[in-house]
């Protein structure tokens, strides 16, 4: 029995099993008809997956639904909120409504402990796809979303070869009737097979991902026969909640380096940088980066005014590879030498291509004392 | 295309404290800001390690430390020092960083009494007396300035005297500061004590005695009535009223309150160093270096 008199105590061993602890991730995509949950031991590296059908679509809204369910899953595990480092979610319809009614149904002390943490599907699968070996993302990847009579996909496309590779990810949705597909048809692997051959030949893939209960049921043969040739094929419900979960492990280099542009509703396109000199070189310094959606996009830099009272400020739309400049005059602060002024420039997007750049005065030091004044500049993201 | 500094490192959550002004930095940049134009104090020193501790853990540049931490020699080229600091980050171009050098390497090759000269102005401006009538005193050692640059060591040590409330050695300084230089300023101050200490009609007799003519006595008269006015309509004098009207009617503790308050002002005004840090007192005190 340990005891405070033999040297260590009940709380010091406590300590140390809390540091032995493995971090664990969750990542929750609450769909329409079924809510997904996937845990990650990072010690152990291994996912675990739930899934829970949403019974009546009406009345409660699923969210709220889904939530419970999770809730009742939590409580039989012996399980708690506590026991993650971050939890993620997805939504099927991401969109503000949907968040913020996702925020209310959430317990205030859930919200102290992880926040609300939202991503779109689209960045979920690409998460989830460049948090796997690099086999796997080291060429293109395409993903179905058969649901509901309708398919969308995913294709993460490597659009630079070079040394420092460089990733485009495109959410589209696939017109299923030009090709005759109907959900039930006898003729729907037929059709789905003739459709998946054009399809393919634009959207070459070698590693394909398919979901959503459209693609349930026994009726994928000569389609699965299309797919699998010198491909790897993928099924399984829990990709978007894997992905969420894997996105608490934190940004891969690629995305912190901004090298996947996400082409998709809520998706940011734009960097917001300024221009600096770097050893002499001219170099662009991005304050906040693409791959993200916009509420999950901000960005936060300190830069020294010069005699100029005028603050450039740098649009950069990688996707069309512009660069856009737009100046902020910086009017009443007080008399200062030159370079003797920093500013801090806070970034935040209220959409995917408007926000507002908060620049504050910080001074410098207790030579020339910060006056905190705030100057805010609102922008619009045009090209 | 306007390029733009971007800040280097992080914001110290405590400041670094230069024991030499008190001056209190948070940052790279308001680090390299303060060193290019204190230059002066790191003639035959470099800046104390516990700069170099604060640079690593507080601004987090872990690589100019380790930097610095080598070229942390004063016997070494101290040049090198200051442009591996300055090369850390964009504050300063290169063509800033040449002329920063420059400016240091002509201070290096200027006489020591100069040199003393202006550290002496240096603290002084920093409210330091004690320290720069030191270095006043050290430029007057050698005998070797011009008699104008005399005339302004003897003015700035006088003003030096003069906050440390050593009115009687100010009074010497100034007068000596008027043979050297010339300097009607100096007469004026020398013409200001004596008037605060013994009156009018003595500092005015004083004056006569120097040969000065009566055009300037009058100008110092009108001088110190407008600087007898505008303390008259200052906090201090309102203080002072009220001290007055407090003994008058009797209220003695009262008015020694208010009057412990007054001094205590004029000594923060006067004299900074004794409510700056008290390290301050007791560190970076001057060696005597050969010339």
């Amino acid at each position: 029995m340990l005891s405070g008199k033999s040297g260590f105590s009940l709380n010091g061993v406590e300590v140390i099993m809390e540091q032995l602890k493995t971090r664990q991730f969750a990542g929750i995509d609450l769909g329409k008809d079924a809510v997904r949950m996937s845990l990650f031991d990072e010690g152990k590296a291994e996912m675990t997956e739930e899934s829970f059908r949403i019974p009546s679509p009406d009345g409660q809204s699923y969210i709220s639904q889904g939530l419970d369910l999770i809730r009742q899953y939590m409580e039989s595990s012996h399980l708690t909120w506590g026991d993650f480092q971050e939890v993620s979610f997805t939504l099927e319809n991401a969109d503000v409504s949907a968040r913020d009614a996702l925020k209310e149904q959430l317990d205030p002390d859930f919200l102290e402990l992880h926040g609300c943490n939202v991503i779109t599907r689209l960045r979920a699968f690409v998460e989830y796809v460049f948090h796997q070996e690099r086999a796997v993302w080291d060429r293109n990847t395409l993903l179905l979303d058969y649901s509901d009579g309708r398919l969308s996909c995913i294709f993460i496309e490597q659009i630079r070869r070079a040394r420092q590779r460089a990733y485009r990810a495109v959410l589209n949705e696939v017109d299923t009737e030009e090709f005759g597909i109907t959900e039930g048809d006898q003729d729907l692997d037929l059709n789905f097979s003739r459709m998946m051959k054009g399809f393919l030949v634009k959207h070459p893939s070698h590693i394909i991902y398919l979901t959503g209960k459209g693609f349930e049921g026994n009726w994928m043969k000569k389609t699965l026969n299309y797919l699998c040739a010198g491909r790897r094929v993928f099924l399984g419900q829990n990709i978007y909640a894997n992905g969420a979960c894997l996105s608490g492990l934190g940004p891969v280099p690629l995305m912190e380096e901004g090298m996947i542009l996400m082409q998709g509703p809520e998706m940011v396109r734009h960097t917001i940088g300024v221009i600096s000199q770097e050893a002499g070189r001219i170099q662009y310094v991005p304050i906040t980066s693409i791959g993200k959606e916009w509420y999950n996009t901000s960005g936060t830099i300190d830069i020294i005014m010069d005699k100029s009272q005028k603050v450039e400020l740098f649009y950069h739309n990688s996707k069309e590879n512009e660069m856009e400049c737009e100046s902020c005059e910086i009017r009443d602060l007080p008399g200062r030498p030159p370079k003797t002024t920093r500013l801090r420039l806070t970034v935040d997007f209220t959409s995917s291509s408007t926000g507002v750049i908060l620049i504050t005065d910080m001074g410098f030091g207790s030579m020339f004392p910060a006056t905190g004044k705030v100057t805010v500049f609102p922008f619009t993201l045009i090209s | 295309m306007k390029e733009t500094i971007v800040c280097k490192g992080e914001i110290g959550k405590k400041p670094y404290r230069f024991p030499e002004t008190g001056t209190l930095i948070y940052s790279y940049e308001e680090l390299c800001y303060y060193l290019s134009s204190h230059m002066l104090c790191y003639l035959y020193t470099l800046p104390e390690e516990e700069l170099l501790i604060y640079i690593r853990d507080e601004l987090k540049l872990d690589k100019l430390y380790r930097q610095l931490v080598r070229l942390d020699d004063p016997n070494r080229d101290q040049m090198k020092y200051f442009a591996a600091l300055f090369r850390e980050g964009n504050y300063y171009s290169e063509d800033d960083i040449r002329r920063i050098l420059d400016n240091y390497r002509v201070l290096k090759n200027t006489p020591y009494p100069m040199q003393c000269k202006w550290i002496g102005d240096m603290y002084l401006n920093a409210g330091r007396s004690s320290m720069a009538a030191f270095y006043y005193r050290e430029a007057l050692k050698f005998e070797t300035l011009d008699s104008e640059a005399m005339g302004n060591v003897y003015h700035n040590m006088a003003i030096a005297k003069a906050r440390l409330f050593r009115f009687e050695d100010a009074k010497v300084d100034f007068l000596k500061a008027f043979r050297y230089g010339g300097a009607e300023d100096s007469l004026f101050y020398y013409y200001c004590i004596v008037a605060m200490s013994e009156g009018l009609q003595r500092a005015g007799e004083e004056i006569t005695g120097l040969k000065v003519s009566d055009v300037v006595l009058e100008s110092f008269e009108t001088r110190f009535a407008e600087i007898g006015e505008e303390y008259r309509c200052s906090s201090a004098a309102a203080y002072e009223r009220r001290i007055r009207f407090l003994k008058e009617h009797g209220r003695q503790e009262e008015a020694g309150e208010l009057h412990k308050s007054l001094i205590t002002g004029f000594r923060r005004d006067f004299r900074k160093e004794l409510y700056m840090d008290e390290n301050l007192l007791v560190t970076n005190l001057p060696v005597h270096l050969s010339m």
